[in-house]
């Protein structure tokens, strides 16, 4: 188990350190600079003493040393297009925001969905069935963006019962975590309720009804239990994803989160958020997968034993 | 099902309509003091109507177009920065109703040789209490010159005495033109002659103390802002609110209702338009059609056209083969249908232009435009046959006399849908008009700035905002590069040089005007209309100031009958 470990971990540095190099010289390789897309005509003096301050003047092998060094000191720089911000103190600041919507929806999601899947794959062929599954439908296929204006239209101005932006109370959060649940509840319900009808035609559910199990039990200890463990896996992913939150969300309810921090650094070719945030997110995520491997790998000896040979 | 199915559909197409209707040309709509370079809108032909009496409970809720970079006078980088100085930090003179007044100032010299002015200051304190002096104001312009700083806009304050060598690490910092003989009398002198300093250049002071305590982190957070204008920074959600107190310590407090301002940093259209619909914002600048109709409707809101200031172009590259050639540029400039084009793209908000400099300039007391014909009229009249034109200029060229194997390439820098049928509409008119082809090119701001600042280009969709005198638009094109459009001309510069100097009035604007009409005649640039934008708000917000370059900010606005 160790050894397993051990080589995991040996892995996840390789791919965090090749996605910080790819995306160390695509963000480089981009044209434009941030001092351009923010001021028309920009003499070049002040263009290059300004790069030169962020040392961004200097030759991108140097620069991309410099960037690893600091790096391995834990420092992501300084962003260009907002002076005076740390990348890490913006991580501190967002990242909060961003995976408490996240993690809401997630949450309310996941349990949610897997709730619905369980009474759609025992209900099946019924109207529930039915109206659960194309629900989930609609809630895979419709855009966020549309979901998010059309509650913000209902629910702020034809029916104002919710602020219409912004961040700060509870009532702020309804609608946003409400946009962000759609997919991951729809997903789930889908999920669930092919993985429980896939568990139900196994032979241990025959066994257990043959010995007269209580239909109850069944589904509590045989059913219930082996169909979750899939969803398991996926979860493990989706909480990775929470932190880096939703651009479209974010952007339509004014919510100062990560994600429209990431997207509007890469418009304004804010060099050093873009590439702090990216190490942050790959690391998360690669994290995330490690745990995701060490837990199957714990239930499941058959992984472990394969990669050890 | 079906139905449902097909109705939210129809919503989601609608919804993808309204999102690509965003202009790509960044319209402020603070409503707030406008700038130099991005002068935000006020109106100018329809002054709001004076209302009854006040509210007991002043608050007002306004749109913050993007979140500001830093609060900080010696490194912010754009307008929405700009714009809260106005509302924060006591400039030296504002402009008010079109003329420069004393702010921070109360009155000032001018030496005759017109390089070294002289201001008394008032008595105004920071939020802290502490007093405002002189030297508050030469600590700005040392930190605004300190290369350390690097700031963006270093050129603005170019004239005053050694700045731009200090700037550039030439010349020591003590040796600046700005000094403090008392607490209350502030000097500065200048390098050259600026007839325009106090209406394009705005001089706010710093707090020494406050800046070295806090280092690169002045100006990020709420606490980390001095303030001494109008109003207080109270806080501030990164990406989400800035909230303003009344500043109680504000010279002229008595004159300022407001007690509190929330501004929304909203970045979604839909969502903007949402929240002016449910009071959540109380005025907006708006250009969706259908919202249009819809707050027309409305009894509790009023609107009023506010002219931005602003000129949207096509840029020639001088340099490049085919446009080097002034007949080729003329010829592209003549096809293009301007009443057509702000029609169609502003909802006829626009009005078309025939010359760089926008309606609400002014040189000193005199109406710019009032006083100047647009140079494109006198062109279009003579000569009629923009594609006759094109061939003659090819054929100087030596590119043959078939306009049909002329191809050339319009950039465009935005990627959205509206972008692409705005472009499309530009394509359709040459194409048309001259029998070329037209290939167009799409790019995001920043790459599209980039290529263009660099010359990567042959024609490129841009824009200027005016200044309150003509100066600021047209030195963009006197400097050593010859501006964006890469055009060198000796006798324009010197035009635009002698009117920066010349005091008086009617002999600049016969200048300014003459420097014009070379730009146009020689299509340097292809002017195409003047934007300007409605902006509805509900009929309790009185004292929306009515004029283009006014930089008083939220000061005069109160609340009647909410």
């Amino acid at each position: 188990m160790t050894k397993f470990i051990v080589k995991r971990i040996g892995y996840m540095l390789v791919v965090l350190f090749c996605v910080v190099t790819i995306t160390f010289f695509l963000v480089h390789s981009i044209p434009g600079d941030p001092l351009s897309s923010m001021v028309q005509d920009l003499p070049v003096e002040t263009r290059d003493l300004y790069l030169e301050k962020y040392g961004f003047d200097q030759p991108i092998g140097v620069q991309y040393v410099k960037f690893l060094k600091q790096l391995l000191t834990g420092d992501l720089g300084q962003s260009l297009r907002y002076p005076g911000r740390r990348v890490m103190d913006i991580v501190k600041n967002y990242a909060p925001v961003s995976g408490m919507i996240g993690g809401l929806s997630l949450l309310i999601g996941f349990t949610a969905g897997i709730i619905l899947g369980i009474v759609a794959a025992l209900k099946r062929n019924q109207w529930s069935d039915r109206v659960i599954m194309i629900l989930a439908l609609l809630g895979t296929t419709i855009p966020t963006f549309v979901t998010a204006a059309v509650l913000q239209y209902a629910l702020t101005v034809a029916y104002p019962l919710f602020p219409t932006t912004g961040f700060g109370s509870m009532k702020h959060l309804v609608l946003p975590v409400a946009c962000m649940c759609v997919g991951p509840l729809s997903s789930y319900a889908r999920y669930m309720r092919s993985s429980v009808l896939d568990t139900a035609n196994q032979d241990f559910i025959l066994t257990a009804e043959a010995k007269g199990v209580s239909q109850f039990r069944i589904v509590v200890r045989h059913l219930f239990r082996n169909s979750f463990l899939p969803c398991v896996t996926m979860i493990c992913t989706s909480i990775a994803g929470i932190f880096s939150g939703s651009f479209i969300v974010e952007s339509i309810f004014a919510i100062p989160g990560l994600g429209k921090y990431f997207i509007s650094a890469i418009n304004d070719r804010d060099y050093s958020v873009v590439l702090g945030l990216n190490v942050i997110f790959t690391g998360v995520y690669i994290l995330s997968v490690l745990v995701s491997d060490i837990l199957l790998a714990m239930i499941d000896p058959r992984i472990r034993l394969t990669e050890e040979n | 099902m079906k139905r449902t199915i097909s109705l939210l559909l129809a919503l989601a197409a609608l919804l993808g309509l309204l999102a690509g209707c965003k202009m790509e040309n960044p319209e402020p709509m603070e409503g707030d003091a406008p700038d130099k370079s991005d002068a935000a809108p006020e109106d100018k032909t329809d002054p709001q109507p004076a209302a009854g009496e006040k509210d007991a409970e002043q608050y007002l809720n306004v749109l913050l177009s993007a979140e500001p970079s830093v609060l900080d006078v010696a490194r912010f980088l754009g307008i929405v920065d700009r714009n809260l100085f106005a509302n924060l930090k006591e400039p030296l003179t504002r402009i008010k109703d079109g003329e420069v007044t004393g702010a921070g100032a109360e009155s000032w010299e001018i030496s005759d040789d017109g390089l070294t002015y002289t201001f008394h200051l008032r008595e105004n304190h920071w939020s802290d209490g502490q007093k405002v002096t002189a030297q508050d104001y030469v600590t700005a312009l040392q930190r605004q010159c300190d290369p350390a700083n690097a700031f963006a806009f270093t050129s603005d304050y170019a004239d005053i005495k050694n700045f731009d060598a200090i700037a550039k690490g030439e010349a020591d910092a003590s040796s600046l033109g700005a000094t403090a003989p008392d607490e209350n009398t502030l000097v500065i002198e200048l390098e050259r002659v600026n007839v325009s300093l106090l209406s394009s250049t705005e001089f706010f002071p710093d707090r020494a103390d406050i800046a070295q305590q806090h280092g690169d982190t002045l100006g990020t957070e709420a606490e980390k802002t001095p303030c001494c204008g109008p109003f207080l920074l109270k806080a501030w959600t990164h990406n989400s609110s800035l909230e303003l107190a009344k500043n109680e310590n504000y010279w002229d407090a008595e004159n300022v209702s407001l007690e509190k301002v929330t501004y929304h940093i909203i970045p979604d259209e839909n969502a903007q338009l949402a929240s002016l619909e449910n009071g959540s914002l109380d005025y907006l600048g708006v250009s969706t059609p259908e919202y249009v109709t819809k707050f027309q409707g409305r009894d509790d809101m009023s609107e009023m056209m506010i002219s931005a200031g602003r000129t949207i172009m096509v840029l020639f590259n001088c340099e490049d083969p085919v446009f080097s050639n002034q007949k080729v540029r003329m010829a592209f400039s003549l096809a293009l249908d301007r009443d057509a084009l702000a029609e169609v793209i502003t909802n006829g908000t626009a009005t078309p232009a025939y010359s760089l400099v926008p309606p609400d300039c002014n040189v000193g007391d005199l109406n710019f435009r009032e006083n100047a014909d647009e140079p494109l009229e006198a062109v279009r009249a003579a000569s009629s046959d923009p594609k006759a034109l094109l061939i003659e200029g090819m054929k100087e060229l030596g590119l043959g006399e078939d306009p049909s194997k002329l191809t050339v390439k319009f950039a465009w820098g935005a990627t959205t849908a509206a972008a692409r049928t705005y472009s499309e509409l530009y394509q359709q008119i040459w194409q048309e008009e001259l029998g070329c082809n037209v290939e167009l090119e799409f790019n995001d701001n920043a790459t599209h700035m980039s290529n263009v600042n660099g010359g990567g280009y042959q024609m490129a969709s841009f824009s200027w905002g005016a200044n309150y005198e003509p100066q600021f638009q047209l030195s963009r094109w006197a400097n050593k590069m010859g501006g964006q459009s890469r055009w060198k001309n000796e006798e324009y510069v010197s035009l635009v040089s002698q009117a920066s100097q010349t005091l008086d009035e009617k002999e600049r604007l016969e200048l300014y005007a003459k420097a014009e009409k070379l730009l146009i005649e020689d299509a340097a640039i292809a002017p195409v209309y003047f934007t300007a934008s409605r902006r509805f708000y509900y009929n309790y917000v009185c004292g929306l100031t009515g004029n283009t370059f006014d930089t008083t900010g939220l000061a005069p606005i109160y609340t009647s009958g909410r």
